[in-house]
């Protein structure tokens, strides 16, 4: 009986240890070249520690972008996820100074709370770079994210060419569904929308918070398309959160037709979702102001230059045919911010594949 | 011969925890440099350290045979009330900017409070523990987003970081220093006091009598309720403890503080050798656990192991660790029933897992 007990116990720890290692087995060789030379001896093998904050939905592809812009560089990524954990990216983050990477990469899960890991790492003569989402209260070497103004005057600039063409002038209702304002991003979605429509007095916005959340774009485009008849197009700060449940309240309400269809109610947003560009292709939706989101990735020269010692310089940045051109870097008191353009997407480009949705 | 297998199975049984975590230690140094740097070994403890009080405190209750599952809330409500007194209001705070002096006093009173309600409630009303403190960690967690109102708030003064993010010294080095952050030195220290606590006073041997047989220690004139009333107490004051660690590691409260650690807190005590039914397992044991599971999560991941692997890998321990727990089981009713008394409750000797 006993003798069994400890066979087993063996066996159990042996099996054990093999979990332990099996997984490192291929690790050992990948590490090596970084953790035997000393970051000092350029031309090491530059290491990005990327910590990701959770990796569903567009996450992933941000990921994927920056991977493949280091890879192109001949530089090693090594990442993480915190899954909405901001103690967990704290922790990765510590690692990533400990493995003495070159320059760290994140998508901050909290804007403050990631401040604590940007001077630990600043301390250790680590450059630290968000993507997505800036930092509050510190600063970092370089933000890169969607000009989110941009993204709202996209949508805006569609609905007055839709206005103008459906009743010869730009006059009408237009709902907005905004995200969390207490977000500077929902803050400049809305706000290159309306600064917008500031030129066009007869067109009137009705704006209703959602926090983001997909039941408050239900609710909201139930109660306000219930209780008027004259609303001609809905506005969607995230049209990966509402495409699906608005296009679901139209339906509930007796509003869903398509594009060409008296009735049809003008559908605009912000993200390009794989949701909105299918909407778009398939009728109901009219634009979206796709994200660059691959694109963030492009951080990488901007990381190579710090390496080589230089820093950002203020200004529009161009590059022929890419999505993400012009692009702005202003300096703010989170450090540089590189603001990408976004592109509008209508029925004519709905099907490109340079367009994070459709990949 | 067979006597001194069992005898030599015994305390292998007792201090695997220690060659699990010797052995963890061994195989990651030798794969990886980053790992064997001092600064990476020291701070093993250092990003545990949060996790680590609430593994005491919930290691005090399981000793008694209850669980606590409201603490990963409890850690958090108490961190986001001493932010919001704290920090400014551009930072999310209320704008109080009270010193951390009176703060974490404050800290530690809600802290007491949520073990006193948790405490009335299993013991006065008879409710069960484990339904209790699944609502309770609803409830906290539901009070931290109305006060916050979901908002994070930071950036706190240095005092109150010291425990959670300080430095007690840095040791200097030819290239840059060793680093000994104050969480560390806290963890070890505090994990020390809880051994001879529950190891060498009549409060602690209650404890185990209570969780070994409640009916036992009943006869023997022990008020158990009131031991278990003063557990969860000491188990509230422990998520305060944690909360002051986690927020001041991050210099932040964010409302999702604290969120899923329930279920690293049983892990790592299961592992650590405190029993799920109750009345055996000890404090180093369970120090053992904690340092088990940071050294999985943190040579994992400098070995660039995908977090899925790093996910499986405390599984099989935890899974291990049960079976474990099965084992000594099987090995006391194997026993005869008057030894199994003697070294159990009535005798109430402190060594609670029976030895030859």
């Amino acid at each position: 009986m006993k003798k069994s007990f400890l066979v087993l116990s063996i066996i159990a720890i042996a099996a054990m240890m093999f979990a332990a290692c099996a997984p490192k087995a291929e690790a050992p060789a990948a590490e090596a070249p970084a953790a035997e030379a000393p970051a000092a001896e350029a031309p090491a093998k530059v290491v990005i520690g990327y910590g990701a904050p959770e990796l569903s939905g567009a996450q992933g592809q941000i990921m994927q972008g920056l991977i493949d812009h280091a890879e192109a560089k001949g530089w090693e990524v090594t990442t993480t996820n915190a899954d909405f954990d901001s103690e967990a990216q704290a922790n990765q983050i510590d690692d990533f100074i400990a493995m003495g990477v070159n320059a760290i990469v994140t998508v901050p899960v909290d804007s403050q709370a990631i401040c604590a890991s940007v001077t630990k790492a600043h301390e250790a003569g680590i450059p630290f770079y968000t993507i997505d989402r800036g930092t509050i209260g510190c600063a970092v070497d370089m933000t890169i994210q969607s000009d989110n103004y941009m993204a709202g005057k996209q949508a805006a600039e569609a609905l007055v060419a839709f206005l103008t063409e459906k009743y010869g002038e730009p006059k009408g209702v237009v709902l907005e569904l905004q995200g969390d304002l207490g977000q500077n991003v929902a803050q400049l979605r809305g706000g290159g929308f309306n600064d917008f429509l500031k030129d066009y007095p007869n067109i009137e916005v009705i704006s209703k918070p959602t926090e983001w959340a997909a039941d408050k774009f239900s609710s909201a485009t139930l109660d306000v398309l219930g209780s008027r008849d004259d609303v001609d197009g809905i506005y969607m700060h995230s049209d990966s959160v509402g495409t699906t449940v608005v296009l679901a309240a139209l339906e509930q309400l007796g509003k869903k037709f398509q594009r060409g269809e008296a009735g049809h109610v003008f559908l605009c947003g912000v993200d390009g979702s794989p949701d909105a560009l299918q909407a778009i292709r398939d009728g109901w939706s009219d634009q979206a102001s796709s994200q660059p989101i691959p694109d963030f990735g492009i951080i990488a020269d901007w990381i190579e230059k710090k390496l080589a010692g230089e820093d950002p310089t203020v200004g529009e940045v161009v590059q022929e045919g890419a999505l993400w051109s012009p692009a702005t870097i202003v300096e703010t008191e989170s450090g540089f911010v590189c603001n990408l353009a976004t592109t509008s997407v209508t029925p004519e480009n709905a099907d490109s594949d340079a367009l994070w949705g459709n990949n | 011969m067979k006597e001194k297998t069992s005898k030599l199975l015994g305390i292998l049984f007792d201090n695997l925890i220690w060659l699990l975590v010797a052995a963890g230690l061994v195989i990651f140094s030798s794969l990886s440099k980053s790992f064997r740097a001092p600064n990476n070994l020291i701070s093993l403890l250092y990003r545990t350290s949060a996790l680590g009080l609430l593994v005491l405190g919930q290691s005090f209750t399981m000793i008694t045979g209850n669980f606590d599952l409201s603490s990963e809330s409890g850690l958090g409500l108490t961190a986001m009330v001493a932010a919001l007194l704290m920090a400014t209001v551009e930072n999310g705070g209320l704008g109080l900017e009270l010193s951390p002096f009176l703060a974490i006093p404050v800290m530690f009173g809600v802290g007491a409070l949520i073990g006193l309600v948790n405490g009335f409630l299993i013991t006065r009303l008879r409710m069960n523990n484990l339904i209790v403190t699944i609502a309770m960690q609803m409830i906290l967690r539901g009070l931290v987003y109305i006060i916050s109102p979901g908002a994070t708030a930071s950036f706190f003064p240095k005092a109150f970081n010291w425990l959670g993010g300080g430095s007690l010294y840095k040791i200097p080095l030819e290239r840059g220093f060793v680093n000994i952050p104050v969480a560390t030195v806290f963890v070890i220290l505090i994990f020390v006091i809880a051994h001879i606590i529950t190891r060498y006073t009549q409060f602690g041997r209650n404890m185990y009598a209570t969780g070994s047989n409640v009916v036992a220690a009943k006869d023997a004139g022990i008020d158990t309720d009131k031991i278990i009333r003063w557990v969860y107490l000491i188990d509230g004051l422990c998520m305060a403890l944690a909360g002051l660690l986690a927020a001041g590691r991050i210099d932040s409260a964010t409302p999702r503080t604290g969120s899923g650690m329930t279920f690293p807190v049983q892990a790592a005590s299961v592992i650590g050798g405190i029993s799920m039914a109750g009345g055996r397992g000890n404090m180093i044991g369970a120090l053992g656990g904690l340092m088990l599971w940071s050294i999985l999560d943190n040579g994992l991941s400098i070995m660039k192991v995908s977090p899925f692997w790093i996910e499986t890998s405390r599984g099989l321990i935890l899974l291990f660790a049960v079976f474990l727990d099965a084992i000594k089981v099987r090995r006391m009713h194997n026993r005869s029933l008057i030894e199994s008394l003697l070294h159990t409750t009535i005798g109430l000797k402190d060594k609670t897992v029976v030895k030859d």
